[in-house]
């Protein structure tokens, strides 16, 4: 399955209804995707960064996209969606991508805001394509792996959010990637571009939801830039369906004195492998990095983190959680280079892993490329079970065993939506976190 | 009969025996001090009433209210009003100091037949009880004992103590780390809370606590038994003459 031929022939179905065809640059973008993942396939575990995460069981169903006219969705059922998501307001703006496809009339663009511009990548390249021809491609490189090329080979839709120099967007800015469930498995190729202008400060949060029982890959990718002196805050919480696959690839560039706080929350799909290369390209660029899984059952959830501190007094913190229940995996790795010449460095990182189920295994791994010598670079990693002195004190206040195990994996886990800035998103992830944390609880139960 | 009986007492961890045969009477608004040197059994004594499964009781019985101690869940035994106030109480990073402590009151009692707290009934009674041993408000919004110092630990314990209106409380070393003027507002806080229908149990190592708390029994502990019980006078005699001693005389 998914052989060069396979993808080639579905290449062949959807071409076609691909956005922007014609514009030279893209369709020579995409081929060159194709071409890519045709002949170097997707990444094994004999890929040394793909040690602890088979994706064949991925690949064991045909990689469909669908097409704009199969999706079928009601009003009403979106708009639940949507009200469920954590942080979304009346006013947020917000697009909404149902099965790799924009919904117009569930987005909301929020043009009051000066200085931002939001919408479909499919409208923008269909109506302007040169806009995007000076960012799509420019910091992802197409052939990294085999579920990039792919992405590339297929971009049809996604977010564009740009924020104007200078702008300050106080109200975050959701992108909601919903997945139905449908007879067939399918995949979806989100590709997102998000530019945050010189001296600007917006958020964006990325959302993956599905249907329950929804039988599909999403594939996503999103790239980011950071303009000169911007903030920008990047929030990405995937909560598919326990039956689908997720890849996802978060792109970051960074310019002098820029800022980038990340949180990825992985709750959701059978397998998930979320990738965070950041490169801190300008002097004095920052970045803190914050992440938490909870998974339960087989789920496995892998996240790859790169930081390229390419020049000097650049600074990141990688904060990472991992709650793993039943038979669940979390891998952790976490890369940290800094380039010859990039003094004045400053990288932490930390991965505290709760392991408590039976079969549950954690894998963490920290990897340090240092080519300087001003760096203080400190990491750590934890890979523990719930404190029994901690449980013996809640249950002496008169707190059951099984409630004060809930809170004592609630107060490990809440840390990263904590962190989260501004209210009423925080509440919300907050909320979002102490729910996913009590149905691990009430699995647990049945067992 | 006492609200608390043990009686012969024997118990161990990992094979090491700690309490060797223990017996002690504690009746209902009575107020006993139980002092040992390091190692005497002390903490053993105060965690295993509390339920803590680690000891492993080889001979003796705990009756507590009529009942066999040693078969209630931890839990159960505070719901049923037993309250440890921990030498080292734990740190809970992540939960609120107020979401603890009204689950664990509305916990208790619905155990006892009460209607629950709603969070305004919940504020005005942690407000007053605050008070009681001199923690301002904003710790009920901080993480359960998460960098409070070694004196608002102990406050925090004798508060949740009043909150939670326990039957037995025993007090594990709560004189530890602490300065004088903590002592004696712990102390005031211990104090007001004595009353006819609850027994409390002091554990202390030093003589200075029952200065400030005084008891109506005091036993000294010695090699996992009492060796002596007397009336709040043994407490400077112990002071005085040091443990050893003590010892020395009731073997004799």
């Amino acid at each position: 399955m998914n052989t060069a031929g396979d993808i080639m022939r579905e290449h062949e179905r959807v071409r076609g209804s691909l956005s922007g065809r014609g514009a030279g640059w893209l369709d020579a973008l995409r081929t060159r995707g194709l071409a890519r993942v045709a002949e170097a396939g997707f990444p094994t575990v004999r890929n040394e960064d793909w040690k602890y995460t088979n994706v064949s069981q991925v690949l064991k169903s045909a990689l469909r996209p669908i097409l704009a006219d199969q999706v079928r969705i009601e009003d009403a059922a979106l708009h639940a969606i949507v009200a469920g998501l954590p942080g979304v307001g009346e006013d947020s703006p917000l697009l909404v991508f149902v099965d790799g496809h924009f919904q117009s009339r569930a987005s909301r663009l929020g043009k009051t805001h000066r200085g931002l511009s939001i919408g479909s990548l499919r409208e923008r390249l269909e109506r302007e394509p040169a806009s995007l021809q000076p960012w799509l491609g420019k910091y992802l490189p197409v052939d990294v792996h085999g579920f990039v090329a792919f992405n590339t080979a297929f971009l049809d839709d996604g977010a564009v959010v740009e924020i104007g120099e200078g702008a300050i967007i106080e109200t975050p800015i959701h992108v909601l990637f919903h997945s139905t469930s449908r007879a067939e498995p399918f995949v979806t190729n989100p590709r997102n571009v998000i530019v945050a202008g010189a001296g600007s400060s917006a958020l964006v949060v990325e959302h993956y939801v599905g249907a329950a029982g929804a039988r599909h890959l999403t594939n996503a990718a999103t790239e980011i830039a950071v303009g000169r002196d911007a903030a920008l805050g990047h929030v990405r919480i995937q909560r598919e369906a326990e039956t689908a696959f997720h890849v996802g690839r978060v792109q970051v560039d960074q310019e002098a004195g820029s800022s980038l706080t990340s949180h990825s929350f992985g709750f959701g799909a059978a397998l998930s492998r979320v990738e965070l290369p950041v490169r801190l390209a300008g002097e004095d660029a920052e970045c803190a990095m914050h992440g938490l899984w909870a998974l339960h059952g087989t789920q496995h959830a892998d996240h790859h983190l790169w930081i390229d501190h390419a020049s000097p007094r650049t600074r990141s913190r990688q904060t990472y959680k991992g709650v793993l229940e039943d038979s669940a995996r979390g891998v952790f790795t976490g890369k940290v280079l800094v380039r010859p010449g990039a003094q004045k460095i400053e990288a932490r990182q930390s991965n505290a892993n709760l392991v408590l189920g039976q079969g549950a295994v954690a894998e963490t791994r920290p990897q340090l490329e240092i080519y300087a010598d001003d760096v203080q670079c400190t990491h750590g990693a934890s890979i523990g079970r719930l404190d029994e002195d901690a449980l013996f004190y809640i249950q002496q206040r008169g707190i059951d065993a099984r409630e004060a195990r809930r809170l004592l994996v609630y107060g490990f886990a809440i840390e990263v939506a904590e962190s989260v800035v501004p209210e009423p998103l925080r509440q919300g992830l907050m909320a979002a976190v102490a729910q996913r944390v009590a149905s691990l609880a009430r699995q647990g139960e049945g067992q | 009969m006492s609200l608390l009986e043990i009686s012969n007492l024997h118990a161990e961890i990992e094979g090491k025996k700690i309490l060797n045969g223990l017996s002690l009477s504690v009746g209902a608004g009575e107020v006993h001090a139980v002092m040992g040197p390091n190692g005497s059994g002390k903490s053993t004594l105060a965690q295993l009433l509390a339920g803590r499964e680690i000891y492993t009781v080889t001979e003796g019985s705990v009756t507590y209210d009529g009942r066999n101690l040693l078969e209630m869940e931890p839990y159960v035994r505070a719901r049923e009003g037993i309250f440890l106030s921990f030498q080292y109480p734990l740190e809970l990073p992540g939960i609120a100091n107020s979401y603890f402590l009204k689950a664990a009151v509305n916990a208790v009692r619905k155990h006892r037949g009460l209607s629950e707290l709603d969070a305004v009934d919940f504020l005005m009674a942690a407000r007053s009880k605050m008070k009681l041993v001199g923690l301002d408000e904003a710790f009920l919004h901080r993480a359960v004992n998460e960098g409070f110092s070694g004196g608002e630990k102990k406050r925090n314990e004798i508060f949740q103590m009043a909150m939670l209106e326990p039957r037995l409380a025993i007090l594990d070393e709560t004189d530890s780390g602490l300065d004088v003027d903590s002592l004696r507002t712990v102390a005031e806080g211990v104090n007001s809370l004595r009353g006819p229908d609850r027994a409390i149990i002091v554990i202390t190592h030093y003589q200075r606590l029952l200065d400030y708390i005084v008891p109506d029994r005091t036993h000294v502990l010695s090699g996992g038994r009492i060796v002596r019980s007397g009336g709040p006078e043994l407490a400077r005699e112990v002071e005085e003459h040091g443990y050893k001693a003590i010892a020395e005389t009731a073997s004799a």
